[in-house]
């Protein structure tokens, strides 16, 4: 692949992961703030 | 994909009642498990940090990405080969695990990132690459390889 290509694919890959693993450890993060919200009000 | 036979499959394999019945076997295994991480992880680090300018700035990055590249498939080897056999005791606990398959997605996302883009793309000449694409593959590589390994060790919360 060329250069170019893959610069703009690592750019492409970098927003998808950034959202990605964004959402994923919010969710996570949430979770745990609903177990501590319930185990101690 | 139905990946269930699979895992019943691991479930009841000979690995499986390997790893079920011998528990100093599977502290082993899971000491290279460990151990492989460590390599992993390490050289994701070194070789991340080296391209964002932040370590070992006197030694050239391409030296640097072609050494740490080389240890860090010996420890994605060694994680790989030590996580099957340490899956096959647990394997329909995993099944149904949430961070598990957050594991096993960023996994394969991070193996085709670092074999199809970051390898290939660091074969250039480093200086003629645009620094922010140097920057957003450093940094995309620390956060896929972070969440590996967060949500391993999540796992064992969920």
């Amino acid at each position: 692949m060329q250069k170019t290509t893959l610069e703009r694919l690592t750019y492409g890959i970098t927003i998808v992961v950034l959202c990605g693993a964004g959402w994923y450890w919010a969710t996570q993060v949430q979770s745990v703030l609903e177990i501590l919200e319930m185990a101690y009000g | 994909m139905e990946t269930l036979p699979f895992f019943e499959w691991l479930d009841t394999s000979l690995l499986a009642s390997i790893a079920k019945s011998n528990g100093g076997v599977f502290a082993v295994v899971q000491m290279f498990h460990l151990l492989g991480m460590a390599m992993l992880g390490g050289m994701v680090l070194l070789g991340d940090l080296r391209l964002l300018g932040i370590l070992m700035r006197d030694i050239p990055s391409a030296t640097v990405i072609d050494n740490t590249h080389r240890w860090f498939g010996y420890g994605l080897a060694l994680t790989l080969i030590s996580g099957i056999f340490m899956a096959s005791a647990v394997a329909m606990k995993l099944y149904y695990n949430e961070a598990f398959w957050a594991k096993m997605t960023g996994l394969g996302i991070g193996i085709l990132f670092v074999y199809c883009v970051r390898r290939p793309l660091l074969s250039f000449e480093h200086s003629s690459i645009n620094p922010w694409a140097m920057r957003c593959l450093a940094g995309t590589s620390m956060v896929l390889w972070f969440t590996v390994a967060a949500s391993g060790r999540w796992i064992g919360f969920s």
